[in-house]
Parts: structure tokens; sequence; C-alpha cells
């Protein structure tokens, strides 16, 4: 039993912020790839979700450096990011790969809404039509050809904007490259960052689709088949995300000796409780559970349940591998503790708030209710 | 036209300004006229000026930032020598935990309280009779294979020709990703210039010829540096002819700090409650 009598004091380094930062990157990507499905990969039966997910997708991709941005202790030395490049550095990766991924999603969106902003710009006066004629950089023709070109832009833009979003994985080999975290350093880490990222996306939009169209939209009744639709989906990434901890839970106990205790610490430190009850079980048995279940489909308030449920459990479960491996001493015996500070719980409402304040200004401008069907129909 | 250039200074600033204004007025705005208002102007700046600015600049000079800028901007003072490898052995059959090495360093680089370059763990282990205690000076280990410089997202952490790893602070933007990529929590982010900072194997002092300031002020003796290169030198002596120890050698960054004496229970694994 080896006990330590004199040792130096250690911080958690990383803490709330960078878990919000990690599950806004996740949030925006699923939502995008739930955005692309109807366009670029052709699944039309998601089109009604298509708006607002680009819209959450964009504003959680400018969410995540607001994020971060302040958690740097030389904030002025941002833009030095994208000045130098390092290969060797997911966060160097990451700094390019977020912002074309904006870029491209912006591109994307202007595409494939342009249809709606020239209808909306129809039925506007004076300075709020030119607001939509701008959006619409001027392009006003609602003709057939013009229609069938925004598609093919659409598509290749939303392509490029599919990849930069699954390439935003980067923020699990962020963690992932880190040897010296054996909770972290596992080849499974961008894996699973991928599938919270799906799930906390589609659970987001779901809710976003489900909430809007029945409260705020002109016919203001639930959009029941999409929401189906959508928890379909996420019952399967609940699923795939279960098993993947379950494998990571049986191999851990073959690993070498830390990564066994790292693992143990996970599940029965002082995180395990919110990882394993809040993060896994609630969070992930209970949403597969309700979206599993065909006839439990149907009711729309128990979908938004689940998905902030499995929103939840994305969240928490990011956030305890991002803690519990910090307060595994690397040297020496003395365990560190941590539990988010004021000032951390005060950044982050205060960009959850900003974030709420985005949506409600692009609610209210873009026309995220009509569906033009690009391609020419309405 | 000239003229009523004046005429209007004159009179729109009153009697105290005609005198610098309008010396020589008569001839107008030329050559001889504007150097010497520009002289008078320079003279009048500088001699209202340093009294007021003066004092601000020394004592802007006098804050530990300033200091703590001298040492630590190595571009600025190391170019690295070619050929040396610097590592240090830390003989801990000769460690007495007085913590001089740890003092001597904090003086030195004018570190602050709560975060340390180099520190003495001490451990006991077993229980009374049958117990044994085990000091660890530990520091920065310049690791030949360092984990810490590939994850920098600008380049600020960098490894030099003859082994040390420094990081240049004024490239550093603190988001601590090194700090996490150590196994052997040597790097910390100073909570006063606000960028990340660890041992630089007090390379500023042995570029000059002397030894590191732990080094120097070792009581018993226990940290030897020098250059492995060397053969000659007392490092690779004892590295060559005793059995030496490195912390996590498992973690493949081939540390440059050896051990004599290093109890595998307490190599930086004792992190298990066991």
């Amino acid at each position: 039993m080896v006990q330590e009598l004199v040792t130096i004091p250690q911080t958690v380094l990383w803490g709330l912020m960078v878990g919000a930062y990690l599950f806004f990157v996740g949030v925006s990507a699923g939502s995008y790839i739930l955005a692309s499905l109807a366009y670029v990969l052709g699944f039309r039966r998601y089109e009604p979700m298509t708006k607002l997910s680009l819209i959450s997708a964009v504003i959680f991709a400018i969410l995540a450096p607001i994020a971060i941005a302040p958690h740097l202790t030389q904030p002025s030395r941002l833009f030095s990011l994208l000045f130098v490049f390092h290969p060797t550095s997911p966060l160097s990766w990451g700094t390019y790969i977020l912002t074309a991924y904006v870029l491209a999603m912006l591109i994307y969106g202007r595409f494939a809404f342009r249809g709606d902003l020239v209808e909306r710009m129809k039925s506007e006066t004076g300075f709020k039509a030119t607001v939509y004629k701008a959006l619409a950089l001027g392009q006003t023709s609602l003709s057939q050809s013009s229609l069938e070109a925004d598609l093919n832009y659409a598509k290749i833009s939303g392509f490029v904007a599919l990849a930069l979003a699954l390439l935003t994985v980067y923020t699990g080999f962020e963690l992932g490259v880190i040897k010296a975290q054996p909770l972290w350093n596992l080849s499974i880490s961008p894996l699973m960052f991928l599938l919270t990222a799906l799930t906390s996306g589609f659970a987001f939009a779901l809710i976003l689709n489900a909430v809007a169209r029945r409260y705020f939209s002109k016919e203001k009744h639930w959009d029941v088949a999409t929401t189906s639709d959508v928890a379909r989906l996420l019952a399967w990434t609940l699923a795939v995300f279960l098993v993947l901890n379950a494998m990571q839970a049986i191999l851990s106990q073959y690993a070498t000796a830390d990564a066994r205790f790292a693992f143990e610490y996970l599940i029965t430190g002082p995180i395990g409780t919110i990882f394993v009850w809040v993060g896994i079980v609630l969070g992930g048995l209970i949403p597969l559970i309700i979206f599993a279940v065909p006839s439990l489909r149907k009711s729309p308030l128990l979908m938004i349940t689940g998905a902030v449920l499995a929103l939840i459990g994305a969240f928490t479960t990011k956030y305890s591998v991002l803690i519990s491996a910090q307060l595994v001493p690397k040297t020496g015996t003395t365990f560190l503790a941590y539990s988010p500070s004021g000032v951390e719980l005060v950044e982050f409402v205060g960009v959850i708030s900003f974030g709420a304040f985005l949506f409600m200004m692009t609610l209210w401008i873009l026309p995220w209710e009509r569906r033009l069907r690009l391609g020419g129909e309405v | 036209m000239r003229d009523s250039l004046y005429c209007y200074d004159q009179c729109r600033f009153g009697k105290g300004y005609t005198v610098l204004l309008s010396a020589n007025s008569h001839r107008g705005l030329d050559r001889r006229n504007f150097l010497k208002n520009a002289g008078v102007a320079a003279a009048t700046t500088i001699t209202v000026a340093v009294p007021v600015f003066g004092p601000v600049d020394q004592v802007l000079a006098q804050t530990p930032d300033q200091k703590r800028r001298f040492y630590d901007n190595f571009p600025r003072f190391s170019k690295g020598e070619m050929k040396k490898r610097w590592a240090m052995v830390v003989d801990l059959n000769k460690c007495i935990g007085c913590q001089a090495c740890t003092v001597a360093c904090k003086a030195e680089f004018n570190v602050p309280m709560g975060v340390f370059r180099t520190w003495v763990r001490e451990f006991e282990q077993g229980t009374f009779p049958n117990v044994k205690v085990q000091f660890l000076p530990s520091l920065c280990n310049h690791c030949d294979d360092p984990p810490c410089v590939p994850v920098c997202p600008v380049k600020a952490i960098y490894k030099q020709e003859d082994g040390a790893v420094l990081i240049d602070a004024e490239k550093c933007i603190g988001c601590g990703y090194c700090v996490q990529a150590c196994p052997y929590n040597a790097v910390f982010i100073n909570p006063e210039s606000q960028v990340a900072e660890k041992c630089t194997f007090c390379i500023n002092r042995v570029e000059q010829g002397l030894a590191p300031a732990c080094v120097q002020t070792c009581v018993g003796g226990a940290r030897i540096f020098g250059d492995l290169a060397d053969e000659h030198s007392l490092v690779s002596e004892l590295v060559n002819s005793k059995p030496v120890q490195v912390l996590k050698p498992d973690m493949g960054t081939d540390p440059m700090v050896y051990y004599i004496g290093l109890d595998s229970k307490i190599a930086g694994r004792a992190n298990r409650r066991d």
C-alpha cells in the first residue's frame, strides 16, 4: 500500500466548457447529417426536417468555438490557430474542418432554400423584401431550370458539407491521441464520438421540429410521421452506442492495468453515478425502449421526452469520460476532484442563452415553414 | 494666404500660443520655420513626456511578466547546440527530500504559488515495521519522443537539437493540450503569464556553462546533469555503468531523466488502490 506524503496540487484543466464544446460540435454534425438526408442522400422522407436541422447545425457549429475560446488562457491569440497548421495535432485539423464545415453548410443552405426565400420575398414589401432578396443573393427566378440548378448545387455543396460533418470526429481524435490517458486512448474513441453526435443531433432536431411545428407554425399540429421516422433512426444509433460501450467494458477487463483501472474508476468513481444512471440508463436504455417500440412512436410527447433524455445522456457520457480521466492522477496517488465552478456554470448558461437568441433570430427571419420542393413541385 | 493662415491660429488660440506658432511668421511656412517649430515641438514633447511616462515604463519593466519573458523567450536566446544530448540522472539513494531543488527552481524563474517546474514527491510504502520511504524528484523529462510536441496546435512547444523541449511563450494560446498529453504532469499553465510552462533544463544557464539551478543547489548531490553524447561526462558514466530506470517506460516517450534506485511500485504507477 503506497501512500503519498508530499505532493503538488493538480487541477482539472478541461472542464465543463470543453465538454460543452465537444457536445456542440457533435450536435451540429448530427443535425447536419439529418439535414442532408433529403437532398444529398435522396431520402425524401426526411425532407420536412431539413431546414430546421440545418439551422440548428449552423448555430451549434457557431456556438462550439464560442464555448471554447474563453477557455484559452490567451484568447487574443485565437486566430493564430488559423495561421499555423500542425499536421500532427487534432486541434489544428479541427480549426480548418470546423471553419470549412460552417461555410459549406451556409452554401448548401443558400442553394437548398433559395426558392423559399424568394417566395417569402414576394409576400413582403420594402425593407423586408430587400432582406430576403439579399439572402437569396439577388437571384429571384422560380423557373423550373433555376430550381433544378439549385438542386444540383445543393447536392454538391451538401455532399462536401456531409464529408466535413463526418470529419468532425476530430474531436474524438483530440482525446484519442493522448496516450497519457488510457480512458481516452482507445481505438473506438472517434467512433463513440460519432455515435453520440448522431444521437444528440437527431434528438435535438426531433425536439426542435416537433415543438416548432406544433406551437409556432401556421398549421399547429404534430408532425407524427417525420417524428417517428427520426425516432427510428435514433433507436438504431442508441443501440449501436450501447453496444460499443459494452464492448469497451468487456475489453477493458483484459487490458493493461492502467486502462482497466481507468474504466473501473469511470464506473465506480465520483462520476460513476452520473455516467451509469444518467448517461447510460436514463439517457441510453430508456430512450432506446421508447424509440424501439412502434406503438410508443405514435405519441409525439413520448418522442420528445425520449429525445430530451437522449440529449442529456449524450452530454453526460461525453462529460463523464472527459472529467473522469482527469480525476485519476497521472503520477502519484492523490486523486483529484472536480465540480464546475460558478464561473463555468454562468459561461455555460450564457453560451446556451446566446444559442437561444440565435435560434430566435433565425427562426423569425428565415421562412422555415415553407416547403418548396427542389425540382419544381410544391 | 500664408499670413491669413497664421492669423487664424493667432486669433483662435489666443496670445499664449502665438509665440510658438508665429515665430518668423512674416516669412510664412518655409523650411527654416518648419524645422524650428518642429524642433521646439519635439523638445517640448520630450520634456513633458519623460517625467510622465518614464516611471510608468520602469514599473512595467519590473512586473514578473516582463522578467519571465526574458528567460522564456527561447528563440531569441538559444539556437540549440548541435550534437549534444542533455540528460539528467537522479540518484534516489542520495536524495534526502530537503526540497532545496524545488525552491531553487522557484527562485530562478519566479514560478508562482501553486505550480511547480520541479518538485520532490515523498512516498511511504508498507506498514510498520516493514516500511520504507522514498523521495521522487520529478521534472520535465525532455523526452526523446515527447508526446507534448505533436499535439500543440500552434507549434509553440518544440524540441531543440540538443534535446531540450522548450515552450515559446509568445506563441502559446493556453489550450492546455500539452498539459493533458504529458504523462508526467510536467507541464502547467502559469497563472501569472497565462501560458504553458515547464522545466527548461535551465537552458539559459546551461548555455553559459552553468549547471541547472536544481543541480547546482542539490544538497545530497543526487541530481547530476550533463551531455549524454559525451562519453566522458558523469551522466554517461552513470547511465552506462549502473542500472537506471525511467518513469513510465511503456509510454514510449524515451525520457532523458534517469533514476538510480527507483522502486517499481512508486515509478509513477502508484495511482491504483492496491
